[in-house]
């Protein structure tokens, strides 16, 4: 960009944004479910509310139990008038949500790209209430697929409920943020909405993954490895 | 009795949180002991990892105070230029500001169907016309933009006159109104403003993809140009990524697009003043009515 003449084009840049839910059974608990979807109402409204955010980024969902599923694809969320139904099922399988995140980026990114945007690294937040219940290996394997892809996302993780934080501080590439002892798991999520919420619209104003401050109320932050 | 240039923080009355951000929370003040009378305020308290300068904080807080009161009015209303620096714990750690007037809102009824104030940011005057379709907001036309525009150079021209650096720039921190008549441009975020000469009291570092390619590590009142006529152009392109000026040819006609193309020049001396748009834009909103 050090050019003394007068730069006069610029692709339009996307900035892809994942939130992978863990939506095993324990969600259904202490109404979680209901402050995940309170958190994407809110998160819709703020993406409304900032157009430069429908321009610059693009918003999906991957919500994974013994299965990962694509619940929201990814879309300009504001657009979008009926939220998904998310729906808790058995098990927590992180292997399966890594799969269906790294095939999803992988075939958005190239979408994009066919589209004539300049993509720009992806962001996930990756939440969970839960240790994987599949084997080590199996989850680890697939964690170095998506880390070592040609697209690499940023993820930043949250480990809310029962979710053990040296899991968690595993999948982290960017941050990793554990609930305190003693905060409630569906405050926990709201909290964690509203990170997303700064998040996407930092990101999107200054056309760079962004996830800027200290950890959110009832959160502590682990250094990464 | 004379104002004190710093306050402590622990004295004011704390309402509802306005907004949280990278740098810090801003805080309705709903009273509290030595903050100045007579306008709405608000809070912005730093976050630790903010680098901030209590010096040059202080500087911005006086200067405004050594103005003629017809100049510090006339800065009062294009910008929430700092009213105090607080304290806490004896340290200065945030900053008394005015809170943004309602005219700069617009109500909106949200897809969850809760209904809102939003802040007439740039970004309103940026998006195409799909954008605000989707989300219900009028348009506004050509003439009226335009003028929007002029009040924003003249806005700049202001401060630069003063010796201000305004720096950074984004999509977020310029609001605008047409509500009540003539069209009104307020800045934000100037707490990050410097002196011409002096460091800014806060480290804003440019929003990428409004980055001044002649200045990519310092901010003057010369990227301060090449900015205006960014925003000049992408206003009125429609566009938040644009930097090419033929963009707006349609808008400012053969005869004023050589000063965009100027504007937007790798070579910073041939980039015309802020006062130098006010003119070209008024002659052109008038032309389009």
């Amino acid at each position: 960009m050090h050019r003394t003449d007068a730069i006069t084009t610029e692709h339009a840049a996307i900035l892809p944004i994942y939130l992978v839910c863990d939506l095993s059974s324990s969600m259904r608990e202490d109404r979680r479910v209901e402050a995940l979807r309170d958190a994407l109402t809110g998160l819709r409204d703020a993406v409304w509310a900032n157009p430069v955010v429908s321009d610059c980024a693009r918003i999906g969902v991957i919500g994974f139990a013994g299965r990962a599923w694509l619940c929201l694809p990814l879309c300009d969320i504001a657009t979008v008038g009926d939220l998904p139904v998310l729906e808790p099922d058995g098990l927590t399988s992180y292997a399966a949500a890594f799969r269906l995140l790294h095939r999803t980026v992988r075939s958005d990114v190239e979408q994009l790209a066919a589209d004539q945007y300049r993509v720009l690294r992806p962001l996930v937040f990756f939440v969970s209430d839960g240790e994987p219940t599949d084997r080590t290996a199996e989850w680890v394997a697939e964690l170095a697929i998506l880390r070592t892809a040609a697209v690499r996302p940023e993820i930043i993780t949250f480990a809310i409920g029962e979710a053990s934080a040296a899991t968690l501080r595993q999948v982290a590439t960017a941050r990793c943020f554990v609930a305190s002892v003693g905060t409630a798991v569906r405050d926990a999520i709201a909290e964690i909405g509203a990170v997303v919420i700064r998040s996407v619209v930092a990101s999107s104003t200054s056309g760079q993954a962004a996830v800027a401050g200290p950890p959110p109320d009832g959160f502590d932050e682990l250094d990464l490895l | 009795m004379t104002q004190p240039l710093a306050i402590d923080g622990a004295g004011l009355r704390a309402g509802a949180e306005l907004g949280r951000g990278g740098q810090g929370r801003v805080v309705e003040v709903l009273g509290g002991a030595g903050r100045p009378a007579g306008e709405p305020l608000v809070a912005k308290w730093y976050l630790p990892s903010v680098d901030l300068d209590a010096a040059a904080l202080t500087r911005l807080v006086a200067w405004r105070r050594s103005l003629a009161d017809a100049d510090r009015s006339t800065v009062d209303d294009i910008a929430a230029w700092p009213r105090a620096v607080l304290l806490r714990h004896g340290r200065a750690a945030g900053v008394l500001l005015p809170r943004v007037p309602p005219r700069f809102s617009i109500p909106v009824r949200l897809p969850s169907g809760s209904a809102g104030q939003v802040l007439s940011e740039l970004q309103f005057l940026i998006a195409g016309p799909d954008l605000l379709t989707r989300r219900g907001i009028p348009d506004l036309d050509r003439p009226v933009r335009l003028r929007v525009l002029a009040r924003f150079a003249a806005a700049v021209a202001v401060l630069h006159n003063h010796g201000v650096v305004l720096g950074d720039l984004s999509v977020k921190n310029v609001l605008w109104s047409v509500a009540g008549g003539e069209p009104a441009v307020y800045l934000l975020d100037c707490d990050a403003l410097r002196l011409t000469g002096t460091n800014p009291a806060v480290r804003q570092p440019n929003s990428p993809g409004w980055d001044d390619p002649a200045f990519p590590g310092t901010q003057n009142q010369q990227s301060d140009r090449y900015k205006v006529a960014l925003t000049v152009l992408r206003v009125l392109a429609r566009d938040f990524h644009t930097r090419d000026p033929e963009r707006a040819r349609a808008a400012l006609g053969r005869e004023f697009l050589p000063l965009l193309r100027a504007g937007l020049s790798g070579r910073p001396d041939v980039r015309p003043a802020a006062s130098a748009w006010r003119e070209p834009l008024s002659t052109l909103s008038e032309e389009g009515m």
